[in-house]
């Protein structure tokens, strides 16, 4: 399968960069993605579950967020996959360790075979020091759990399942590969060019950058959204879990403000968590792009077929600040 | 109790060995599968240590033959097969091989890639030139070099490629220094104002945004013969000041090499390296661990591999 890409096919790239996420998927000389081999649920469940700080009540939140959702990870191998895409001390740009810990330790209990937990940051290269600086490495090593660099496993070429990308294939590690869940521990924060980064933005992090670079410039010349879409058609992460509890607002999702939320987001349909999520920081779901293609055939976004477990949404409803040329993605008030 | 440079350099140098693989190379981990960038930072670790031992020519040998098996049509050292080449670790490819001709004559030279061809390669790619824009303050006129084909320019590609330019091609040939001072000015436009480099966006919609450690270190060596620039500068008193900042096995040791490069003391530097590795051993890849290697060794040698 030929995952390289011809200069003849790249010389569109500007091109496609300039156009909308509708105009692109039309732009495809078939449709973007096969409907049979999709099947939205009937209804999805999300739970939302208060934590104060990341202390006791966080990894409280977690664990009592698994227990009610039930993710079937008995015998099966997990693979974690948090955000760290920098280190900035003092700002909120990535996963808090602590929910980290908290999920290797509930999918344990649930059952799960082997939990390892997997990132290929995006800016930084430097995966040793990130661990280090996060606070991340200690956890995984007081609770033993490996640690996969994502952008310096072996990979292989899988095709897309979808092509609003207009790419027939990625290569991606070898790890995310073999696991048997994927579980994206997503941080919750605005993001200035796809509205907001949560459960499924955060699916960058598995597309290695020995292969495409720091950053990952491919997926932002084939546009942000496309790029969310396929690799979440791909690789179909089976559950999400999203740190809000200190989130970001205003110019994430590196040079944003921390804005504290006091919640866990979970549930096992990424779309569902990113629509509940938008809708709780004060963004109208149907207007981010990806969001609004992803209805059609990942997962739900309609409130109507998503069914909030633990607290409901209003109360965690902020109005997040966002740059200047986002504001059309708010809701009305 | 502290086991001395000399042991932590054997330790490491076992290691090494004990991870290559049957085909030559070296993966990012062992077992892992043979990739152009640890294969390149074990090669230059094996050459610097200087060893006697009749296996370890036998192994840049055999690395050497790896990358000349890997090298394709238009002369770029393929790192996936199917995947885009990766134009930076193809100009640490080139810095490599060039390295272990000089080092090891005269059978190095002739294992190895056709350097000549893969300079000739190096020169020919680049990166998008896509105008100037409203989301940040740099110039994306200028082009240098693209992690891989049909991309922007990135620094730390851009720098690799750059050196092996630099270090490998003929100083006369016209389109050579071209494409060297424009990636030159690529290098200075997107320094950060602090000084020191990121991995290529010193600012983003109004706000300056931090240099990198590791970056920093690569764009220095690239930039060394333009030591008057301002931007490199206040990148090498940024680099003196920080390097602390980033405590990491390839951090440290790429800033280690280019300080070592620009005349700058280096004993703090070594003495974190050592601490670290003893600390919290070598956590970093099969390329960092070789990069490590060399940061211990190359500096008895003058850091000849990356001097231009």
């Amino acid at each position: 399968m030929a995952a390289r890409h011809s200069r003849s096919e790249l010389s569109r790239r500007a091109f496609l960069a300039a156009l909308p996420l509708a105009a692109v998927a039309s732009a495809c000389r078939r449709a973007p993605f096969d409907q049979a081999r999709f099947a939205l649920p009937a209804r999805s469940e999300v739970a939302l579950l208060p934590a104060s700080d990341y202390g006791a009540s966080a990894v409280d939140a977690v664990a009592r967020g698994i227990r009610l959702l039930r993710p079937d990870v008995r015998g099966r191998r997990v693979l974690l996959k948090p955000n760290l895409v920098e280190y900035e001390a003092g700002t909120m740009i990535n996963t808090n360790p602590v929910i980290i810990a908290g999920a290797v330790e509930a999918f344990r209990r649930a059952g799960a075979r082997e939990v390892v937990v997997g990132e290929g940051p995006g800016h930084r290269r430097d995966t040793e020091y990130l661990l280090a600086a996060s606070g991340l490495g200690d956890y995984l090593r007081e609770l033993r759990v490996p640690f996969v660099d994502l952008n310096l496993d072996d990979v292989r070429p899988v095709p897309l399942a979808s092509q609003f990308t207009g790419l027939e294939a990625l290569f991606f590690p070898v790890e995310v590969l073999k696991s048997d869940l994927i579980v994206s521990v997503a941080k919750l924060k605005t993001h200035h060019w796809a509205g907001m980064t949560a459960a499924m933005k955060n699916l960058f992090g598995v597309v290695p950058g020995a292969v495409y670079g720091w950053p990952k410039n491919l997926l932002h010349y084939r546009v942000i959204d496309s790029s969310i879409l396929d690799l979440n058609a791909t690789l179909r992460p089976g559950f999400a879990i999203v740190d809000a509890i200190v989130a970001m607002e205003g110019d994430g999702p590196i040079m944003g403000s921390p804005r504290h939320c006091g919640f866990v987001a979970m549930g096992a349909d990424p779309v569902a968590v990113d629509a509940t999520c938008a809708s709780i920081i004060g963004l109208e779901p149907m207007k981010l792009g990806y969001l609004r293609e992803a209805s059609r055939y990942l997962g739900n976004v309609e409130p109507g077929r998503i069914a909030q477990r633990g607290e409901r949404p209003s109360r965690y409803a902020h109005r997040f600040e966002v740059v200047d040329h986002l504001k059309s993605l708010q809701r009305k008030i | 109790m502290s086991i001395g440079p000399d042991a932590l350099n054997a330790r490491l140098l076992q290691f090494l060995r004990s991870s290559v693989n049957a085909d030559g190379g070296w993966g990012y981990s062992p077992g892992k599968a043979s990739r152009l960038e640890p294969t390149c930072w074990a090669l230059l670790a094996l050459l610097s240590a200087g060893t006697s031992e009749t296996e370890d020519e036998s192994r840049v040998h055999s690395a050497l033959a790896l990358l000349a098996a890997r090298q394709d049509k238009i002369g770029l050292l393929i790192d996936v097969p199917g995947a885009f080449q990766n134009f930076a670790f193809n100009g640490l490819a080139a810095i490599a091989t060039s390295h272990a001709s000089t080092s090891r004559p005269p059978k190095a030279d002739r294992l190895g890639p056709d350097l000549k061809a893969l300079v000739s390669a190096i020169t020919a790619g680049q990166g998008v030139r896509s105008g100037r824009s409203w989301i940040n303050r740099q110039d994306n006129e200028l082009s240098g070099w693209p992690w891989h084909d049909g991309v922007s320019n990135w620094v730390e590609p851009t720098a690799w490629c750059a050196l092996a330019l630099k270090k490998t091609a003929p100083a006369a040939d016209a389109r050579v220094a071209s494409r060297l001072a424009e990636a030159d000015r690529l290098l200075a436009d997107r320094c950060c104002l602090t000084g020191g480099w990121n991995y290529g966006n010193s600012n983003m919609l109004g706000k300056e945004l931090s240099p990198f450690v590791l970056n920093s270190a690569l764009a220095l060596l690239a930039l060394q013969d333009r030591r008057a620039l301002p931007e490199v500068v206040r990148s090498i008193e940024w680099l003196d000041a920080n390097w602390q900042s980033e405590p990491s096995d390839q951090a440290l040791s790429l800033a280690l090499v280019a300080m070592h490069v620009y005349g700058e003391r280096t004993r703090n530097l070594e003495r974190a390296l050592l601490a670290h590795l003893e600390a919290a051993g070598p956590a970093g890849s099969l390329a960092a661990i070789g990069s490590v290697l060399y940061a211990l060794n190359g500096p008895h040698h003058g850091c000849t591999a990356f001097t231009v």
